[in-house]
């Protein structure tokens, strides 16, 4: 299989007045051409940020790569001059944003925002670039009359196609997708996962899916990355994160899931918050919320192991096959 | 659209009455004699008297307030000057251009000079421009207009002779105050359009065109000036309507013949109907700019535009369902 985007060591940091909060601590992440990799994490384990560490897109000031590579395709995007990362973002790597309210800009119509990223990318005249993002509306279920309008005269579900449309429409290589679905209500969350979907299928788009509900992963994802306080705990097949959870922090994303067969009163919470990530504890950052925690937990931090063919884990305790 | 302006041109009546019942009352309750003013000091009594009941000042207050509507709402004339006999209208308007044009050339140059160091203050925040521009503006905030204008008297007109220090014979001679005017009101435009941009610039939207890899320059000028606009055209507006009156210092540091000086010598002379009319007409001014303001929010945002448009549809159908 041919890679796509290899990770190595990536660490960003955040800077705020004499706080450094390690947002993404020495990440490693492999991604084949076609695969879907989902990463899933609470809020602040550093998913959004790593995708933005892809796009070039950290802001800075406060943010910054302090080490790491992130290699696209061969080349190692950190290194890219500006001209030449500008050319890889909305190309070759495109993203779709958490928030369909705002990511969208309220005095542009929605159709020239599409057309806007086909005319930086293809070397096409206005009146082609309108017909393609006309094209693009329709892909994504809007009907082109409505090219002309602006976003506030668009639904949250539409503005994400929308995002969608603009994410797609110069066939990228790979498709960021933030929490896609986070901030439309159900109904709409499942349309517009299948949208994505049928679009990664029919352009055989390698994609990551940054999402906190497990259920969404299952359904689209070959590869799972588990992330915790900055780092990837867990990372394997779907099949081997489901049918053999290792890290103590999956079982836990697992367990508080509520079991439709099962009568349930209560759900099985992980007990504790996550660390503060300006004050990461020196040995494994998941041990003070730990059920198997031991004293070797609290000294160091486990590296990452290979338990399996493709099955990684950070843990010095994980759970053996069958122990659960 | 043409029914949210049709409205709020009504809207303007009001308070254009009420602008002519507060300077009335203001200029009636004003100690000295019109009729004093006109004839001199050494006109006799009796002659005082008889210029007093020919111009009806011995009317009653309520008498000369209504007479004084009546002539402006349904004869549109706002008297006679007392001391050159010319109608108010005629002066006002003969006036007006020479104001206008001071005020059009002095926002403009404060507009160019006032956005662009806005933004690129705001696109290099700390950096050395970005103080260098702060402080001028703290020094175009700070100093009075008419100092400003004297300084720049002494300095291109006394010792550098570039420019002439008073007068309005030619273009040459519109240079200086409309720089002293352009740049103090640059400064509050440049402080307005630093901060609507740095808070645009943080916006989601302006990251989703970052990631369509679109370049920096594209993103201050398509992305994000139009978003920032709203406010710095408020500011904008309301200097432009405030120089159409309030000019009257640079005008009389430079000795403009424009309307703010008109109404000051008006108010001096105790010409009590050019300075009824000179306020009047400017409170119209006023209005008219702040009005166009508001259309051109519409323009430069569309939720607002379509605030106008729901605004009328929703009275439709309020009509609509009461019949």
């Amino acid at each position: 299989m041919e890679k796509i985007l290899e990770i190595k060591n990536l660490k960003i940091e955040y800077k705020s007045n004499e706080r450094t909060v390690e947002a993404v601590n020495n990440l490693n992440l492999l991604l084949n051409k076609g695969e879907s990799l989902g990463i899933v994490g609470e809020t602040g384990a550093g998913k959004t940020t790593t995708a933005l560490g892809i796009m070039g897109l950290i802001p800075d000031p406060p943010g910054k790569i302090v080490n790491g590579e992130i290699i696209f395709e061969g080349h190692d995007i950190l290194k890219l001059s500006k001209n030449k990362l500008r050319a890889v973002r909305g190309k070759k790597i495109s993203m779709i944003f958490q928030d369909p309210m705002t990511s969208l800009n309220p005095v542009i119509t929605v159709g020239d925002q599409i057309a806007e990223s086909i005319r930086i990318h293809e070397k096409l005249s206005r009146a082609d670039a309108v017909l393609k993002a006309k094209e693009m509306l329709e892909l994504v279920g809007i009907p082109e009359e409505r090219y002309a309008e602006y976003p506030h005269q668009f639904s949250g579900g539409m503005k994400q196609r929308v995002i969608i449309a603009i994410a797609l429409s110069c066939n990228p290589e790979l498709i960021l997708a933030d929490e896609p679905t986070t901030a439309l209500d159900v109904t709409i969350q499942a349309q517009v996962l299948d949208l994505i979907l049928k679009l990664k299928r029919e352009k055989n788009t390698s994609m990551i899916l940054i999402t906190h509900d497990l259920g969404v992963v299952v359904e689209i994802c070959e590869k799972v990355a588990i992330m915790y306080a900055g780092e990837i705990v867990e990372y394997g097949t779907t099949e081997q994160i489901y049918e053999n959870t290792s890290h103590p922090y999956t079982r836990g994303l697992f367990d508080s899931i509520p079991d439709i067969d099962a009568k349930e009163d209560r759900l099985i919470p992980i007990q504790g918050l996550m660390p503060d990530p300006a004050d990461l504890p020196k040995g494994c950052s998941f041990e003070p919320r730990c059920r198997y925690s031991t004293e070797k937990c609290k000294e160091s931090n486990p590296d990452t192991q290979e338990i399996g063919n493709g099955h990684f884990v950070k843990c010095y305790n994980y759970i053996k096959r069958g122990e659960q | 659209m043409a029914k949210y302006i049709g409205k709020r041109l009504l809207m303007m009546i009001p308070v254009l009455l009420g602008v002519i019942i507060v300077i009335f009352s203001i200029m009636y309750m004003t100690p000295g004699d019109p009729a004093r003013m006109i004839l001199g000091e050494a006109a006799s009594a009796s002659a005082v008297e008889e210029l007093r009941e020919s111009l009806g000042l011995n009317d009653s207050y309520i008498t000369q307030l209504l007479r004084y509507i009546t002539n402006v709402v349904f004869k549109f004339d706002l008297g006679n000057s007392y001391s050159s006999h010319k109608p108010v209208v005629d002066e006002i308007l003969e006036r007006f251009p020479t104001t206008i044009l001071l005020a059009a050339i002095s926002v403009t140059i404060s507009v160019i000079v006032g956005v662009i160091m806005g933004i690129i203050s705001a696109t290099r925040q700390y950096s050395i421009f970005d103080k260098l521009a702060t402080s001028f503006s703290l020094l175009g905030v700070s100093m009075p207009t008419f100092w400003a204008g004297l300084m720049a008297v002494i300095v291109f007109s006394v010792h550098l002779r570039w420019l002439p220090a008073s007068g309005s014979y030619g273009w040459k001679y519109w240079i200086l105050p409309s720089f002293t005017l352009g740049l103090s009101s640059s400064a509050t435009i440049m402080r307005m359009t630093r901060s609507s941009m740095l808070e645009v610039i943080r916006q989601d939207y302006i990251r989703t065109a970052r990631a369509k890899g679109q370049s920096e320059n594209m993103i201050i000028i398509y992305h994000a000036l139009k978003n920032a606009m709203i406010p710095v055209v408020t500011v904008i507006g309301m200097r432009f309507g405030g120089l159409l009156g309030g000019s009257v210092l640079i005008e009389s540091v430079f000795a403009i013949p424009g309307l703010g000086k008109f109404i000051i010598d008006s108010i001096n002379m105790r010409d009590n109907l050019v300075v009824q009319g000179g306020v009047l007409f400017l409170a119209l001014s006023f209005s008219v700019c702040n009005l166009f303001v508001d259309i051109l929010y519409g323009f430069i945002d569309p939720r607002i535009k379509s605030q106008y448009k729901s605004s009328s549809k929703r009275r439709i159908k309020k009509d609509e369902a009461t019949n």
